[in-house]
């Protein structure tokens, strides 16, 4: 599966995109795979203090979130794309 | 009343007057500034029907209370008219300082009325209102009559001002301030052309009062702490490293970035455009408007190629896509150009570069042949595109055809362009494509100056997350409810006035709190607040009926509607708005006509 990294994220990955050779896991452990490969900085960008996902992953474009969040299964075809609060808000209410 | 400076100068270019009047504080409290206040001129002063370039229009500058103060990102202004482009209201903002500088001389608006004999400019410099030649600033670009207007002023003067295309009242011209800083939308500069008004150069030495100083330094420091945390706007976040062009690559990802004139939402050659690449390469400095600590402008440089010397504030999300993804063109230093060019001129970027990628679909289909256009306007030619960009700010050739916007172009065209004009009401739509983001979607229909995103910025719930999440998708009740609060909440803020930036990190009840330890009204909250809104939003309304508007143009274009997205994630979407609409009239207590209703009008107090 294609791994695609976003603004500040690259200044921890130092890449922009990397492959992974993954088959039918789910996002979370995905993940761990990355954090050991890019270090503690790593997982401190992706969760908040609280164990919270602090930033935004996409599955070919759709947002986990509307799926099944951190369970959402990938498969090697998927492209997975991660991006830091870009813009848009805080968590001030409206 | 603190905060407003109490007074707003009427202009009659006819007989080179001007006169002071008081403020209304009913009116203050009514309708803030800004977006509110030039409405409700517009409102009750322009009679319906009035042609937009006629010297009977109406062109009003306005600033709201919070502008000019130590409240974060306060040096925004709006022009409010009636809109060349759409024949319906027009409001479009501006950063920098001028707005700041207007305060300091004094004035919460100016209101321009008839047509001066010869070109002329307004130097306003506190209480003193000059009435100036501009013969030796009309024809010259930008940066030349800024420069040349401050030479006959004063060095420190703030200058607005129309360029050639406004000069050539191309009803996509922009109104510019401070060089850079763009009034962009709805086509104004064309309305300041037809009055014969060059610029507005300003300078004040007065500052405004707060009722509870003590309470409004509390609250604006409030603010700048929530921008300091927020991932976003702090330091650093993603606004500031890379400017709104951080939205590039998110937006395309999410399958919405219009690529080659919206007929599709993936554009390969995003990264290569995204703020992210301009960081690494033409960027040379951040900038900042008045007061605001997010510093999302950027200074960038192109130093060799074909574009080299092409300098200055630039590349704003919105713009890189007009001439980036809307015309398949994938090299940053062309859309540094094309802006370089658009300020200098100035054009809407959003509307000049939409003309331009609406031009290259029709070449590509056929419609057009590449001799009557005159060169070859193929999607993915940055030479030909920026080539474009000069003829319309002139009117030469075929860019006389699209120096008045989509809409009009189409019309000229017939031979069934005009469903490839991707505008709503006349304005051209902006770089989030509808079919995946249905409540922008919704939005773009019933904005009331056509496809505007600012009017009711619902990306930020339905594709950054933040400060509320809301699947793009979703096209239920409470998505109709999300794009009526974006809608009123914003129609606020820009009555304020403040950027609308400052909401990714601030609330209503932040803004409620500036406002009244600024202003001293009691019992001011974020209800009030969002009620001001909606009321700003409900008198628009009532303008665009009495001209004319009704469910008809609250419509998307065809496209939108028909032809399912090719790839992406909203692959096979397309736009839902047929079940939207019904739903979205009732919450708002509008007719089955798209109008105000009596009940509604009643309860904000909008009977007369
Ligand atoms: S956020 Fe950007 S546009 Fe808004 S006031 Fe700040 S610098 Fe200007």
């Amino acid at each position: 599966m294609i791994i695609k990294f976003f603004a500040n994220l690259r200044e921890i990955t130092k890449d922009h995109e990397i492959t992974l050779k993954l088959e039918n896991v789910k996002v979370k452990d995905a993940l761990l795979v990355l954090e050991k490969k890019y270090g503690r900085d790593f997982r401190d960008v992706v969760f908040d203090p609280e164990g919270e996902l602090y930033v935004r992953i996409l599955i070919n474009g759709r947002n986990i979130e509307y799926l099944e969040g951190l369970d959402t299964q990938v498969t090697g075809d998927d492209t997975v794309s991660l991006f830091p609060p870009v813009a848009g808000g805080s968590h001030a209410e409206l | 009343m603190k905060g407003y400076m109490g007074t707003v100068l009427r202009i009659d270019l006819d007989r080179q007057n001007a006169e002071k009047q008081k403020l209304d504080e009913q009116l203050a409290r009514n309708f803030l500034g800004g977006r509110g206040l030039g409405a409700k001129i517009l409102y009750d002063e322009l009679k319906s029907g009035t042609d937009p370039l006629s010297p009977e229009n109406i062109l009003v500058f306005a600033i709201g209370p919070l502008t000019g103060t130590r409240t974060p990102s306060s040096g925004r202004h709006v022009v409010v008219s009636k809109s060349p482009l759409t024949g319906g209201i027009a409001f479009t903002s501006s950063g920098g300082t001028w707005g700041a500088e207007l305060k300091r001389a004094g004035y919460d608006a100016i209101v321009v009325k008839g047509k001066a004999k010869k070109p002329l400019y307004l130097w306003i410099e506190d209480d003193e209102v000059g009435f100036r030649d501009a013969k030796e600033h009309w024809g010259k670009m930008i940066s030349q009559s800024d420069e040349g207007i401050k030479s006959e002023t004063d060095d420190e003067a703030k200058v607005l001002q129309i360029g050639i295309a406004g000069e050539r009242m191309s009803r996509i011209a922009a109104i510019i301030n401070e060089k850079y800083r763009a009034a962009g939308r709805c086509g104004l500069g064309a309305v300041m052309g037809a009055k014969n008004l060059k610029a507005i150069a300003v300078k004040g030495s007065r500052n405004p009062e707060a009722a509870d100083s003590i309470g409004l330094t509390r609250a604006a420091s409030r603010a700048m702490k929530m921008i300091s945390e927020s991932g976003v706007t702090k330091e650093d976040g993603g606004l500031n490293s890379f400017g709104t062009a951080v939205l590039t690559n998110i937006i395309n990802a999410s399958g919405i970035y219009p690529t080659r004139n919206f007929q599709t939402g993936t554009f390969s050659g995003a990264e290569k455009i995204s703020g992210e690449a301009m960081a690494k390469t033409i960027l040379k400095e951040k900038t900042a408007c008045y007061e605001c600590p997010m510093e999302c402008g950027r200074w960038v440089k192109v130093e060799k190629g074909k574009y080299a010397g092409t300098e200055g504030e630039s590349l704003e999300y919105e713009t890189s896509w007009a001439f980036g993804g809307e015309c398949g063109v994938n090299n940053l230093e062309a859309l540094a150009r094309a802006n370089f060019l658009c300020n200098e001129y100035g054009l809407d970027t959003i509307s000049t570069g939409s003309s331009i990628g609406f031009t290259m679909e029709l070449l590509e289909r056929g419609i057009l042949s590449k001799e009557k256009v005159g060169i070859d306007l193929r999607f993915g030619n940055d030479d030909a595109m920026i080539q474009m960009i000069e003829k319309i700010a002139k009117r030469e050739g075929f860019g006389d055809v699209l120096a008045d916007g989509t809409k009009a172009a189409s019309k000229k065209i017939g031979k069934g362009s005009e469903y490839y004009a991707m505008q709503v009401k006349g304005l051209e739509l902006p770089a989030y494509d509808p079919r995946g983001a249905v409540g922008l979607g919704l939005n773009f229909a019933t904005a009331n100056r056509g496809a505007c995103h600012v009017s009711g910025y619902t990306i930020a719930a339905e594709i950054l997350g933040a400060p509320l999440k809301a699947d793009p998708f979703d096209s239920g009740e409470s998505k109709v409810d999300l794009t009526i609060l974006f809608q009123n909440f914003t129609a606020a803020v820009d009555s304020g006035v403040n950027c609308l930036f400052l909401t990714f990190a601030v609330g209503a009840s932040e803004y409620a709190e500036m406002i009244s330890s600024l202003v001293g009204w009691e019992g001011y909250d974020a209800d009030e607040f969002l009620r001001t809104g909606e009321r700003i939003f409900a008198i628009e309304r009532l303008f665009n009926k009495r001209e004319g508007f009704g469910r008809k143009d609250d419509t998307l274009p065809q496209r939108f509607l028909k032809e399912p997205m090719p790839e992406g994630a909203p692959k096979g979407r397309v736009h839902p708005l047929a079940e939207m609409l019904d739903i979205y009239y009732r919450k708002r207590g509008y007719t089955e006509e798209g109008h105000p209703g009596k009940e509604k009008l009643n309860e904000l107090g909008l009977m007369d």
